[in-house]
């Protein structure tokens, strides 16, 4: 009898019938060894990174979207230069207080100290959505800069004076406000940003100051402007686990 | 697992918040006792590494904490006093949200989180947003969120603050059952928490150790007695004067008194047994008529 | 009551702060005021600030009175003489230009009058004036009629029968000859204070944001709502000083930049006609007037701006919202009429009372009842009402706040 014809007829002979006991106490076995070693596994930062852009809000980027559809069709639509002065810098402004919000969900909902004690702790989760803000707004804004410079004609010039320069200023000043010693409140960001705001608008309208400077001094004010921002964002992330050493006892101003 | 505080302070400005504490943990339950302003939650956000201490250190298992970095903070769980949270998160969302702070993978988290909602008594209110929750329930979202990581080290500063009788008493239960594989620090005022669950409770007092021990271990030190006395209504006020009251009790035609005092304080005054609360008040109480004596 | 809300503004670092910035903005402006008025020495240098105006006073007063047609004749003459020699007339020459124009500058107001009554209706022929005669000079003021009247029929504009007949009964009631002294104090003043009436709403409405959220942010809300007084006087309390925070500063700050440019500039000029500045304003008022109707214009706006705001914070408990409020309503809405095609709209909008200036300068007319009028005389009084109305509609909404 050949081997095969032999198990076909144990086969026959013998009958197995499942235990169910014994299979769900399988079943569970091995899913507490599953997740054991899961357990033992720690989140990677793309996957951190993801799981942040899940939780942040996205009708902030879809109001920058909406915003910078009004300017274009203010740009399209304004025949004064004046106004599209005054139009650019003022949605340069409010293009920057709309992620403010999104920066000061832990701060507003006072889950900073839970937040600072994780694993991925503050450093992480700024660094995590400063990475994901500006990737977004930086697609925002390329795509916007290069729509008004080729269809309707916008120099790059008046675009970095009216626009970029304005914005990166109002960037510095929220992220300066955001790495202060002093846990500073989103309404002093905003008030920060809407008085730069109306500063600029007294430098944009004053054309004894406004026609004065030159390209390449706005050029270079553009410069220091970003590099501050920069300087910010460091300050931001080097020193987020500093806001208890004030001694205000975390009382916000 | 063994975090030691070796000559800790922390000063801010003129300030000092505490003062050169040398003390070391092991497994088990330690419950820190102290009025406000006794540098207790100084203490535990040094011991959570969100304030540098301004001398000394704190190791765990030989290594300083704020070196560990990450790694310290995988071990570490915390509920703060101020315990904030998103408003707009269920339960749920916003326990996955903190695992993924604490870097557990999704699967092993979704698994944390439905077993924490059980062991807290919230699986009724999974998916409720947590601005519509009551107080002792965000508490215990808190207790939950802190457990998650299955941490070595557990800090819980007032974590009590809010729950009913009922859920101090599942909450005394879970620590117990916890702190048999863990280090558990608790900080509180009600004395009742910690009396039957702490392993070694330390009684802080401006920055410094003023006692330690078991709770039988404080009550003996006390170097007075407790004695309950009935007196007249209008005597308590020269009582509350004279002696540190840990009581008062109003009844028909008098008040009961609970004195703490070496010598009886009156003559049908009644030698009674001291808790843990009366050690509090002998350490830290005050009569009224004192600077900063509570009427 | 009211004087403990007003010290829960002012104890906050941020509202201190805001009050310092406040303040050094003012300096700022009042010093870019100043440096509008510009003096050319003898020698063709040109300076700015006080002392230009020190100068430029001594020289425009020599020619303090009515400017009647004997003294349009000699303005002509007298400027003709000035730029008729041999160095003036090289253009290359521009330092002898220079001298020259030092020489006229007592006249240049006169003379910018001239060259804009003879230029196209919205152009400017600065030389104008040197192709006229005397006698043609003398009609200055019936040529502004005149050409207003032939812009009129030309149909470039369009206006409505009662529009046009409102212009032309402006232009013809307007009192002349104009009365003309130095008055550059005044310009300068009126042509820098719609900015920073702009500023001082902003920060206004930054600090009245926190009156009503305050509560609700910092917890104290079940505490506040639960007292005897506190859905009624202390509420009642709260929009007190919200409107003496915003009178109280705006009165303060105003008055305080009118009297730094007008020490330093001078405060002659006051009741010269604005047509000095604005040749084609339907209004006949001086230039005092015109301050105060600006100013008038920037308070109803600032305490419209403040209103909201106050209401913002009111309804939604958050401080960042009820800030954002006046920029949006000053600032940002304004541009979104440039896209909405509902040009007459765009007058309306609250933006519009902080910037009377242009208003008193370029009419946008509007017929209501039959009866024809500028937009800023129809919004002022609207949005002061609207203003009136908002604080009750503040105190009901708080007044049924819920503590969540």
């Amino acid at each position: 009898m050949s081997l095969e014809k032999q198990l076909r007829d144990y086969k026959k002979i013998r009958e197995i019938s499942p235990r169910e006991n014994e299979i769900l106490e399988t079943v569970r076995k091995s899913g507490e060894a599953f997740f054991a070693s899961e357990q033992d596994k720690v989140l990677s930062y793309h996957e951190f990174l993801w799981l942040q852009l899940k939780v942040v809000r996205k009708r902030w980027w879809v109001l920058q979207l909406i915003l910078l559809f009004v300017l274009g069709g203010v740009l399209l639509a304004a025949q004064e230069d004046k106004y599209i002065q005054r139009s650019m810098g003022v949605a340069a402004t409010l293009f920057v207080i709309l992620i403010i919000p999104e920066f000061w969900k832990n701060r507003s909902c006072r889950a900073l100290e839970v937040e600072a004690v994780s694993f991925y702790s503050l450093r992480q989760i700024y660094a995590a959505r400063m990475m994901l803000f500006g990737i977004a707004d930086t697609f925002l804004l390329t795509l916007f800069c290069g729509s008004v410079s080729f269809s309707l004609g916008v120099a790059f010039k008046e675009l970095l004076v009216q626009f970029l320069f304005p914005l990166c200023v109002t960037a510095c000043i929220c992220f300066g406000t955001l790495c202060s010693r002093h846990i500073l409140q989103e309404a002093v960001a905003v008030g920060l940003c809407i008085l730069w705001s109306g500063v600029w608008l007294l430098i944009i309208l004053n054309e004894h100051i406004y026609t004065n400077i030159t390209l390449p001094v706005w050029a270079f004010l553009w410069g220091l402007a970003l590099v501050s921002l920069f300087a910010a964002l460091y300050r931001v992330l080097a020193g987020c686990n500093k806001y208890w050493e004030v001694s205000l006892d975390g009382i916000e101003i | 697992m063994e975090l030691k505080f070796d000559n800790l302070t922390k000063e801010f400005g003129n300030f000092t918040a505490v003062d050169h504490l040398n003390l070391t943990m092991t497994k088990g339950v330690y419950g820190l006792l102290g009025v406000n302003g006794a540098g207790k939650t100084t203490l535990m956000r040094m011991l959570c590494t969100l304030l540098k201490p301004t001398e000394g250190r704190i190791t765990c298992d030989g290594k300083d904490i704020f070196e560990m970095d990450g790694e310290y903070r995988k071990v570490l769980g915390y509920l703060p006093q101020d315990f904030g949270f998103y408003p707009e998160f269920t339960v749920k969302d916003y326990l996955l949200y903190i695992s993924t702070l604490k870097g557990i993978p999704p699967a092993a988290a979704r698994k944390r989180v439905k077993d924490m909602i059980l062991k807290v008594g919230l699986s009724k209110a999974a998916n409720k947003k947590m601005k519509k929750l009551s107080g002792g329930m965000k508490r215990r979202v808190g207790i939950a969120q802190a457990m998650l990581n299955n941490p070595k080290i557990l800090v819980l500063d007032e974590p009590t603050a809010g729950l009913d009788p009922n859920e101090r008493i599942r909450f005394r239960n879970l620590i117990s059952e916890l702190s048999e594989e863990r280090l558990v620090l608790l900080s509180t005022h009600i004395v009742s928490d910690i009396e039957y669950i702490a392993n070694e409770i330390w009684l802080m007092k401006d920055g410094k150790l003023m006692h330690k021990g078991r709770a039988e271990e404080l009550i003996h030190s006390m170097e007075e007695n407790v004695w309950e006395c009935f007196v007249e209504k209008d005597l308590v006020s020269s009582f509350v004067k004279r002696y540190k009251i840990s009581n008062m009790k109003s009844e028909m035609g008098g008040v009961t008194l609970r004195i703490i005092s070496r010598e009886k304080p009156f003559e049908n005054a009644v030698q009674a047994e001291p808790t843990l609360e009366d050690v509090f008040l002998y350490y830290f109480g005050e009569k009224a008529g004192d600077g900063n004596g509570a009427v | 009551m009211v004087r403990f809300e007003l010290k829960k503004v002012f104890s906050r670092f941020k509202n201190k702060m805001a009050v310092v910035i406040l303040c050094v903005l003012m300096i700022v402006v009042s010093l870019l005021t100043m440096n509008r008025v510009y003096y050319t020495d003898e020698n063709g240098n040109h300076t700015s600030g006080m002392q230009a105006a020190k100068s430029l006073r001594e020289e425009k007063n020599q020619w303090r009175g009515y400017v009647t047609d004997k003294v349009l004749k000699k303005v002509l003459k007298e400027r003709e003489e000035i730029y008729q020699t041999k160095e003036v007339l090289s253009e290359e020459n521009t330092k002898e230009q220079d001298k020259a124009y030092a020489k006229t500058q007592g006249i240049s107001s006169i003379v910018e009058m001239i060259n804009t009554a003879f230029s196209p209706w919205r152009d400017y022929d600065g030389f104008a004036i040197d192709r006229i005669s005397p006698e043609e000079a003398a009609r200055v003021y019936e040529r502004r009629i005149s050409n207003l009247k032939e812009w009129l029929d030309s149909g470039e504009e369009y206006f409505p029968e009662g529009q046009k007949e409102f212009l032309i009964r402006q232009y013809e009631t307007l009192e002349t000859p104009f009365y003309y002294e130095y008055y550059e104090g005044w310009s300068a003043l009126l042509q820098n204070i719609s900015t920073f009436l702009l500023m001082l709403a902003l920060i206004i409405g930054f600090l009245v944001s926190g009156i009503f959220s305050d509560e609700f942010v910092t917890k104290a809300d079940s505490i506040f709502f639960s007292t005897k007084a506190g859905r009624n006087r202390a509420i009642v309390s709260k929009i007190k000083a919200g409107f003496f925070i915003v009178t109280g500063f705006y009165v303060v700050f105003v008055m305080l930049y009118t009297f730094i440019v007008l020490f330093a500039l001078g405060m002659e000029g006051a009741g010269c006609p604005i047509q000095w500045d604005m040749w084609r304003s339907v209004y006949h008022v001086t230039f005092f007037e015109g301050y105060l109707f600006i100013v008038a214009g920037g308070y109803v706006g600032t305490l419209f701006a403040s209103a909201l705001a106050m209401i913002v914070s009111a309804a939604v408990h958050s401080t960042a919202a009820a800030v954002i409020m006046p920029f949006m309503v000053l600032c940002a809405f304004p541009f979104l009429s440039r896209i909405i095609t509902l040009p007459g709209m765009c007058s309306f909008f609250p933006d519009q009372l902080l910037d009377i200036y242009n208003s008193l300068k370029e009419s946008v007319l509007v017929e209501i009842g039959g009866k024809v009028m500028d937009t800023a005389g129809v919004i002022l009084p609207v949005y002061l009402f609207a203003s009136g109305v908002l604080f009750p509609v503040l105190y009901l909404i708080y007044k049924r706040a819920e503590v969540k």
